[in-house]
């Protein structure tokens, strides 16, 4: 069942990872703290007019119970990068909760909730919302597998961090 | 004798309170210099300067041939200028895009941009331009002069929503000055002559502002393409200075037919100091004056140090007038026939750029590096009575600008002046007489492809000046 289950997953990976989610939970370890490093983050939203800004991000927060609550974010990067608030954090956080992991191609899934920010001028009040994220467990890479849209016209272009302490385990 | 004093002291009265109160705007010229003459120079297209017999304009030209003026003489002239500027061509921004106006939605922050269409309309003006000149020889060897002359003056008016506002609306600079001189007879065939200045500059210029292009060409803003066209910020800066400068001058007859005469006028130091105001949509003025990041506005987060206040604030720029010299020859063929030839030159490459600054900062400085320019005049005087004199005369003026940065605030390019004028001497008053002058201007039709700073925005345009200009003088003369 299993090399079967692999020689679907060779030949359609989207679909496979659909099956994934559908067949395997998975949980972030170990406990406690950790801290990601420097990632960019690439938003849109009224407040840029819609143009991509790229920002440096980096996480920090707590694992428990197979579920990261990141209870800080730092934006770094010049021009609007240093505008946003950024919404529940740090509480009640932004919660990364894996969805699946498939050992063998070494990812997996989640989603991040919670995520939303405002701008006070240009206004924005983006999210707060659900974004879909994916994991990759050789390079520990958390990351969008695409534009995530939030409310108030505003979207996560793409998401790029890593953190080295973090894995995940079927 | 007492009467005639009388007269002579109300005219002059007149002459002097005449250049005082009325508002002198320009007669374009090379760059933002005037012709300072009256309308027999007019009339000649300035050949021969001021060296022409008993020219009372030689007081500001070339002091040097007051020497040679027998009698006292004072002068009153008005010259009405009409300048006619088009524009004709494309704007950019600093995309690439054509010249547009954006509105964001609130809410999602979509765009939509329609282009900008507007020509600017007719970018010219109309002006009177009063000048005035008195010569006074005190004995045999000294004369004293006085003038009131507008050296130096440009304007051009463009609508404020055309597609080139980001280059330039308005902009106006006149001046007033009022001269001293005194020349030095060292013999009946030499004599040299020194005045001074006191000129007042008035400038005022107006264009807007694109913070969000300018924003997008701010690396400490992270190149974000922001679109262009949003929203106005209308800068309006108007300043002000009194300054002083010198102007001498020799001058030889070295035939009883033959005056020669050079002349200089030293460039002047120009400071001008007043203020700014920036009209801005909400938006834009919250861009300017909202403290989003440590106190800072997004201005300043864009342009570190730049700090706009569209409230008003100080305003200073450098605007010195620059020097220039004249080699002048006249030739009296005949009773009748008196011809008259100059050559000019102008130290335009003084001229660097346009700085605004305010409280010491630079706001914005627009390169102009104008280059050194020559003025060729030829023209004479045919008596054909004993009291009419017609006159004729052509001049080339080559432009200081270049192509590389000249834009619609002055889009100068070379230009020919063909003139006719006469002269008519009232028997009915004895000592008066009047002079007539036309003036054609015809100007190169000259590339407007100039792209701007960064802070302004970095809009392009591609196009060209179409500009003629006319200018019709009159003088009143009373000797003495």
């Amino acid at each position: 069942m299993k090399s079967l289950k692999t020689l679907f997953c060779v030949t359609s990976f989207a679909l496979c990872f659909g099956t994934a989610s559908m067949a395997n939970a998975a949980s972030i370890t170990p406990n406690g703290s950790f801290t990601t490093n420097a990632g960019t983050i690439v938003v849109t939203s009224p407040s840029s007019f819609g143009q991509p800004v790229t920002c440096g991000i980096t996480f920090g927060g707590t694992v428990t119970a197979g579920v990261a609550t990141i209870t800080s974010a730092k934006l770094t990067g010049g021009g609007l990068c240093g505008l946003p608030t950024l919404k529940n954090i740090p509480s009640p956080g932004w919660v990364l909760t894996a969805t699946s992991f498939n050992a063998t191609t070494g990812l997996g899934a989640g989603t991040v909730t919670n995520v939303g920010w405002t701008v006070a001028f240009p206004a924005s009040n983006c999210g707060a919302g659900s974004i879909n994220v994916v994991w990759n467990q050789a390079t520990h890479t958390l990351s969008t597998p695409s534009s995530q849209s939030l409310s108030g016209s505003c979207a996560v272009q793409s998401l790029s961090v890593v953190a080295p302490s973090l894995s995940l385990a079927p | 004798m007492n009467n005639k004093k009388q007269q002579a002291h109300a005219f002059l009265g007149l002459v002097l309170l005449g250049g005082l109160i009325v508002t002198a705007g320009p007669v374009q010229a090379g760059g933002f210099m005037t012709p300072t003459t009256n309308a027999a120079g007019w009339g000649r297209a300035f050949g021969g300067g001021s060296m022409f017999k008993n020219d009372p304009s030689s007081a500001y030209n070339n002091p040097a041939a007051m020497a040679f003026v027998d009698k006292t003489i004072s002068q009153f002239t008005v010259n009405y200028a009409n300048i006619d500027i088009k524009y004709k061509g494309s704007a950019y921004d600093y995309a690439g895009n054509p010249s547009s106006v954006t509105v964001a939605d609130p809410n999602t922050g979509a765009t939509t941009s329609t282009p900008r269409t507007g020509d600017g309309g007719q970018g010219g003006f109309e002006a009177w331009v009063p000048t005035g000149f008195m010569v006074m020889p005190i004995n045999d060897r000294l004369a004293f002069g006085l003038s009131q002359v507008v050296p130096m003056g440009a304007r051009t008016t463009w609508d404020q929503d055309w597609k080139g506002r980001d280059f330039a609306v308005d902009t106006r600079i006149e001046t007033v000055g009022l001269t001293g001189s005194l020349s030095f007879k060292v013999n009946d065939e030499f004599s040299v002559g020194l005045g001074t200045i006191l000129q007042h500059t008035k400038g005022f210029v107006s264009q807007n502002v694109d913070l969000y292009a300018a924003a997008a060409q701010s690396p400490d803003f992270g190149m974000i393409p922001f679109p262009a066209g949003q929203g106005s910020a209308l800068m309006r800066v108007k300043v002000d200075n009194t300054s002083l400068g010198w102007f001498g001058g020799i001058a030889w007859k070295p035939t009883p037919q033959d005056t020669l005469g050079l002349n200089y006028h030293a460039k002047i130091k120009n400071k001008l100091e007043g203020k700014y105001n920036i009209y801005a949509d909400p938006t834009s003025e919250g861009l300017m004056t909202i403290p989003v990041v440590d106190g800072k506005t997004l201005v300043e987060l864009a342009y570190p140090g730049l700090k706009l206040y569209p409230g008003g604030a100080n305003a200073s720029t450098q605007l010195d007038v620059p020097a220039n010299a004249s080699f002048d020859w006249v030739h009296q063929f005949s009773d009748r026939l008196t011809l008259g030839a100059s050559v000019t030159w102008t130290q335009w490459s003084s001229f660097k750029a346009l700085t605004l600054k305010s409280d010491g900062n630079t706001i914005v400085s627009i390169p102009y590096n104008y280059k050194n320019a020559w003025q060729y005049s030829f023209g004479g005087d045919y008596k054909l009575t004993d009291d009419l004199t017609l006159r004729t005369g052509v001049s080339f003026d080559q432009t200081p600008t270049r192509n590389s940065t000249r834009d619609p605030r002055i889009p100068d390019g070379d230009r020919t002046f063909a003139s006719l004028g006469f002269g008519y001497n009232i028997r009915a008053i004895p000592g008066l007489s009047i002079d007539g002058a036309y003036s054609r201007q015809f100007v190169e039709t000259v590339k407007l492809k100039t792209k701007n700073v960064d802070r302004l925005g970095a809009a392009s345009l591609d196009g060209k000046s179409e500009a003629k200009g006319e200018v019709v003088s009159l003088t009143a003369t009373y000797a003495f």
